[in-house]
């Protein structure tokens, strides 16, 4: 992974004394609350329902085992023992108080991590594929790109007080885990070009979620590598000029792009492309290099070898070869493998760690994948790095800690939004509401049975639980003083990007439970031969789901 | 169950470690919303305004404002949900562990 330079760290010093400084003058009275703020807010700290919430980032969703230790190491000494891994492939400490927050950015800035541009209107913490550099599937790993955008973007002067918060997300596959198309700028990395094997990128634009859900349109269909950064300014220029900065519920690029339309946004976007492409942000060919060297592959063993055991252990443990099924991937290298740790117990609170999990995460991750741990926007950790031969004991291994849970992509791998129970923003609940629906079908053979299914919940109409792009989706919305959740469905965030659909009146709690089980026995009733609940509701449509629901009136 | 009447509460976040907190009737404050002190008239809730204008002048909490609260069982209960959350915690255990992260209802 990349390795801080000097730069990187004496910068990261510099932002804790600083903001040091500024609690200390915040404490002592000197600013107001009004002053403090922003401040406060462009390191990563919120004050939420309960408490100050510290939002820390996890660039691309990469972190080093001392790094999950070090997390482990605050939320014990600093919280209440535990951290929140969210859709934005960072991690949230629900608790910390303010008079400690300084020396918490200390600890994190000794293993090279902050928690500079998690909130505010600036370019936010960039995300890419949770299984980048080893997919079987890419054509190149988005990391470097997200590295080269983060070192571009970080206190980017022209960019820090943007007309709203800025979210990019790059993916080197065609699969598009990183649902690029609901990020304000996606790039999806492909070979182009005259020759049509060089790399670039295809450039999409204007997609998000919240309020107006928008899926994001391509401006242009191959940006080669060396003009990444010039055209990302290209369009951060634009949006900057012309972003509604009179209405924040309109001030996302995704309302600039559905106003002035797409043609003539991308033009707009080409004209000052034009001006500064062959300029200083022309990357320079041994700057990718030296970045790409970092994210290099690990010297891997011979395959055969790696695979030693692996088949006979999995027809020996029906468990195993269920956990396998759903939670193991195919990898770049013959004889290894990919593998989810679920951070969704069934009945558990999505995207939670316990210090004592964390620690043991990242001892696994010495042992079994190279010492690096990556965070997935569905909430989840994974090992990338798995010889096949060590993949039983692993599995044996996350047992012990609760976080071998086979249900990756099932009903139970359920994204949620901290709601009510945390956020000052939420009408209603969503952890509660989760855990029900995961203890559903606590039998994991019947979870396998339904087969793919997202589920994801939001506690308001922000949609920080994505709720748009679920399978199912269930936003809390608050119904006269009481919690009320509506349904939608046929959301997708994948390639085949798509807004849900709600299907009619919100239900109560019970109700809203109730009803997602009944549309999964009617998807059950109705399916074909090897279809998931989304190809049913794609093929049958909405209405034998909303009979079923709402009886057929 | 009588019907109390709806009371007035102050209520803020501290500044120095953002919990919840509640007025009481000297202008001091307190996690704990059973020491709150609650208005029913227009003197009372004058009286706690300043208290909170007061405090975070003062710097001691963050964004006072009132919430409405009944006596229920000899004690304060805020009447919205999000402030009931508020005031005795997220309604779900801390912890990721199924066996102790599962819902604990109202
Ligand atoms: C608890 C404190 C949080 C606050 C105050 C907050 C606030 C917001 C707001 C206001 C929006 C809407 C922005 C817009 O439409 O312009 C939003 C969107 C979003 N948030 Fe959060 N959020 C919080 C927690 C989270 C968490 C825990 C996650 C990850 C699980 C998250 C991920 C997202 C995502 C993915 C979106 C939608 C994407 C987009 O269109 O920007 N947020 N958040
Ligand atoms: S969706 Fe709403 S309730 Fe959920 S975390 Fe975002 S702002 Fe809070």
């Amino acid at each position: 992974m990349y390795q801080y330079r000097d730069i990187d760290r004496d910068f990261v010093r510099q932002r804790v004394e600083q903001f040091r400084d500024q609690v200390r003058r915040r404490l002592d009275g000197d600013l107001s609350e009004d002053e403090f703020k922003p401040l406060r807010l462009m390191n990563g700290v919120y004050l939420q329902l309960h408490a100050y919430m510290l939002r820390v980032a996890i660039p691309y969703g990469t972190l080093s085992s001392d790094q999950m230790r070090r997390l482990a190491h605050i939320a014990r000494r600093y919280d209440k023992g535990f951290g929140h891994f969210t859709t934005r492939q960072n991690v949230q400490f629900n608790w910390p108080k303010l008079i400690d927050i300084p020396d918490i950015l200390g600890e994190l800035a000794d293993v090279d991590m902050h928690a500079i541009q998690t909130s505010g209107n600036c370019i936010r913490n960039v995300t890419a594929d949770h299984f980048a550099g080893v997919a079987a599937d890419e054509v190149d790993d988005p990391r470097i790109y997200g590295e080269i955008i983060r070192q571009w973007s970080t206190l980017h002067p022209e960019f820090t007080f943007l007309p709203r918060k800025f979210k990019i997300a790059v993916t080197g596959s065609p699969a598009d885990r990183a649902a690029t198309r609901f990020h304000d700028i996606g790039l999806i990395l492909r070979k182009g070009g005259e020759s049509g094997d060089r790399i670039g990128f295809e450039v999409v634009v204007g997609g998000g979620q919240g309020r107006t859900p928008m899926v994001a349109k391509t401006i242009r269909d191959f940006v080669p590598e060396q003009d990444m950064l010039s055209y990302l300014e290209a369009i951060l220029r634009v949006y900057n000029m012309l972003g509604r900065r009179d209405n924040k519920y309109k001030a996302r690029i995704k309302i600039l792009l559905h106003e002035t339309g797409v043609e003539k946004f991308t033009q707009l976007v080409e004209d000052e492309w034009r001006h500064i492409k062959d300029g200083p942000l022309v990357l320079p060919v041994d700057t990718v290099a030296a970045i790409r060297a970092d994210f290099a592959l690990p010297p891997y063993q011979d395959a055969a070898a790696a695979s030693d055991g692996f088949e006979p252990a999995r027809v020996a443990n029906p468990d195993f070869d269920l956990w396998v099924t759903r939670n193991v991937h195919a990898h770049k290298q013959p004889g290894y493998a990919i593998a989810t740790v679920s951070l969704k117990p069934v009945g558990g609170i999505p995207g939670d760690a316990t210090a004592e999990q964390m620690d043991a995460v990242a001892d696994l991750a010495d042992r079994f994948s190279l010492g690096e741990i990556r965070v997935s926007h569905e909430q989840n950790l994974v090992f990338a790095h798995v010889r096949r031969a060590d993949l039983f004991a692993l599995w044996q291994a996350l047992q012990a800690i609760g976080l071998a849970t086979a249900n990756e992509g099932l009903v139970s791998d359920i994204i949620a939004c901290p709601g009510l129970d945390y956020c000052a923003l939420a009408n209603a609940r969503s952890i509660p509401v989760s855990q029900r629906i995961s203890s559903l079908f606590d039998d994991m053979r019947k979870q396998h049975d339904i087969g793919e299914l997202k589920i994801k919940i939001s506690g308001c109409i922000n949609a920080c639980g994505h709720h748009h792009v679920g399978h199912i989706g269930i936003l809390g919305v608050d119904r006269r003083g009481t919690e009320n959740y509506q349904i939608t469905l046929g959301g997708d965030a994948g390639p085949d990007a798509n807004i849900g659909t709600i299907i009619g009146p919100g239900f109560d709690d019970d109700g809203v439970v109730a009803a997602v089980k009944t549309l999964i026995h009617r998807y059950l009733d109705i399916r074909d031969d090897g279809e998931r609940f989304i190809d049913t509701f794609r093929r049958a449509g909405v209405r034998p789901f909303k009979e079923a629901v709402y009886g057929s009136a | 169950m009588s019907v109390s009447p709806v009371y007035q509460v102050m209520t803020a976040n501290r500044l120095t470690d953002g919990l919840a907190v509640y007025c009481r009737s000297d202008g001091s404050w307190s996690p704990d919303i059973a020491l709150a002190a609650g208005a029913h008239d227009d003197a009372g809730r004058e009286k706690l305004h300043l208290h909170g204008q007061q405090s975070a002048e003062d710097h001691h909490v963050v964004d006072p404002y009132f919430i409405d609260a009944v006596i229920a069982d000899g004690l304060f209960e805020p009447v919205r949900l999000r402030e009931r959350i508020r005031a005795s915690g997220p309604t779900v255990a801390l912890a990721a562990l199924p066996s102790q992260a599962y819902a604990v209802g109202d």
